[in-house]
């Protein structure tokens, strides 16, 4: 006996008036709503948050707060240590090229000199102008190691800081004047 | 010659990554008008049947996966479908803060709010009669009458007693009598 049949039997057996052909829906749905409708459901499942997505929400906040703090703290030891640092470098830096100016007309090893890796980094780094990156990048344990394995450099630095103070336009204001000169020789001849 | 892919098949192709969104597809086409008008039956509106559709398959899609072959395939959507439409209905009562015995006036009142209807017709007048049952109660008649489910089915999607929902449709047909033979 098909479903169909025991249905209508079942009902016959509790109401004899009950109407038993009205089955056909007699609400509308919009053209070709099946038709559209997985498409549709495609758009809706693509948006679906994935499962535990809120559940896991707040840790994966908490972890991400905590490595910006940490990077934030790392950071503001270098901003408190950069001024020292920053003109210790800087003097290396411009010390190598100073050394280069003051050996370049004397000495046959420039040649040498403008090859070295040394030289092509300054260069490198004073032309891309980003001196500034470079000395934001630095941390303080590696410049202090630096420092204290390259001194020479830094005197050397230091020198030349003070040869950039010469000034070109007025030389005589710059230099040590005659007089001072002959003082000098005098006082240490004999 | 045009084969069915049974529920099994599309089961297991779903559980296949390379063949997954294709078994989906066809989940969807073979179930979304049964599904349709189960829903359409209970919440009236075409609009709100889209939305608790929507939902029914977007649980599906999360679901399917650890879906473990129990019961049908059928029988297990027909089950999320009837929880989302109750869910829905729950909803639709808190939004609007109306009581339970105000919530069959609701349906009733979307019922005569369609644009087609026509209270001289029987087939409005059993849907009128529909929706003064209690919303359990209107499900159960629902899947015997339109759907012509059998009980050991029904109980399945319902988990209720075979004994239980054969009392509930009797229940629902002498009800739906009295409100045709008295309206």
């Amino acid at each position: 006996m098909s479903e169909k049949i025991a249905i209508q039997q079942e009902i016959a057996s509790v109401s004899e008036n009950f109407p038993l052909n009205l089955k056909g829906d007699i609400y509308n749905v919009p053209e070709e709503y099946f038709q559209k409708f997985y498409l549709s459901l495609l758009s809706q499942k693509n948006s679906i948050v994935p499962e535990n997505y809120f559940n896991e929400f707040p840790d994966k906040i908490v972890k991400i707060v905590n490595k910006e703090t940490s990077i934030k703290q790392r950071e503001s030891r270098i901003v408190k240590m950069k001024p020292f640092y920053n003109k210790a470098v800087a003097a290396v830096i411009t010390g190598l090229l100073g050394l280069t100016l003051f050996n370049m007309p004397f000495k046959n090893t420039h040649n040498n000199f403008l090859t070295s890796d040394t030289y092509k980094s300054a260069n490198a780094i004073l032309n891309n102008g980003n001196l500034d990156d470079i000395f934001n990048s630095i941390q303080s344990d590696a410049a202090a190691e630096y420092l204290v394995s390259h001194g020479q450099d830094v005197n050397s630095g230091i020198a030349s800081i003070s040869a950039e103070n010469f000034d070109f336009e007025n030389p005589d204001e710059s230099l040590i004047s005659i007089s001072d000169i002959d003082n000098f020789l005098n006082d240490n001849s004999n | 010659m045009n084969e069915e892919i049974t529920d099994a098949d599309l089961v297991s192709r779903f559980k296949t990554e390379r063949t997954r969104e294709k078994a989906f597809s066809e989940i969807v086409k073979k179930y979304q008008e049964r599904l349709y008008w189960h829903i359409r039956r209970m919440v009236v509106l075409h609009e709100d049947a889209d939305d608790v559709l929507q939902n029914t398959f977007i649980k599906v899609w999360k679901s399917l996966e650890n879906f473990r072959e129990e019961s049908q395939l059928y029988t297990w959507m027909y089950r999320i479908a009837t929880n989302e439409t109750l869910t829905f209905l729950d909803k639709k009562k808190r939004n609007l803060s109306i009581s339970i015995d105000d919530t069959n006036n609701t349906a009733a009142h979307s019922i005569k709010s369609d644009s087609n209807f026509d209270e001289k017709k029987a087939e409005w007048k059993l849907q009128l009669a529909i929706a003064q049952l209690p919303e359990k109660q209107r499900i159960v008649f629902n899947l015997r009458y339109f759907d012509e489910m059998p009980y050991n089915e029904m109980s399945n999607v319902l988990q209720t007693s075979e004994g239980a929902l054969k009392a509930s449709f009797h229940h629902a047909v002498k009800k739906i009598e009295d409100f045709i033979l008295n309206s």
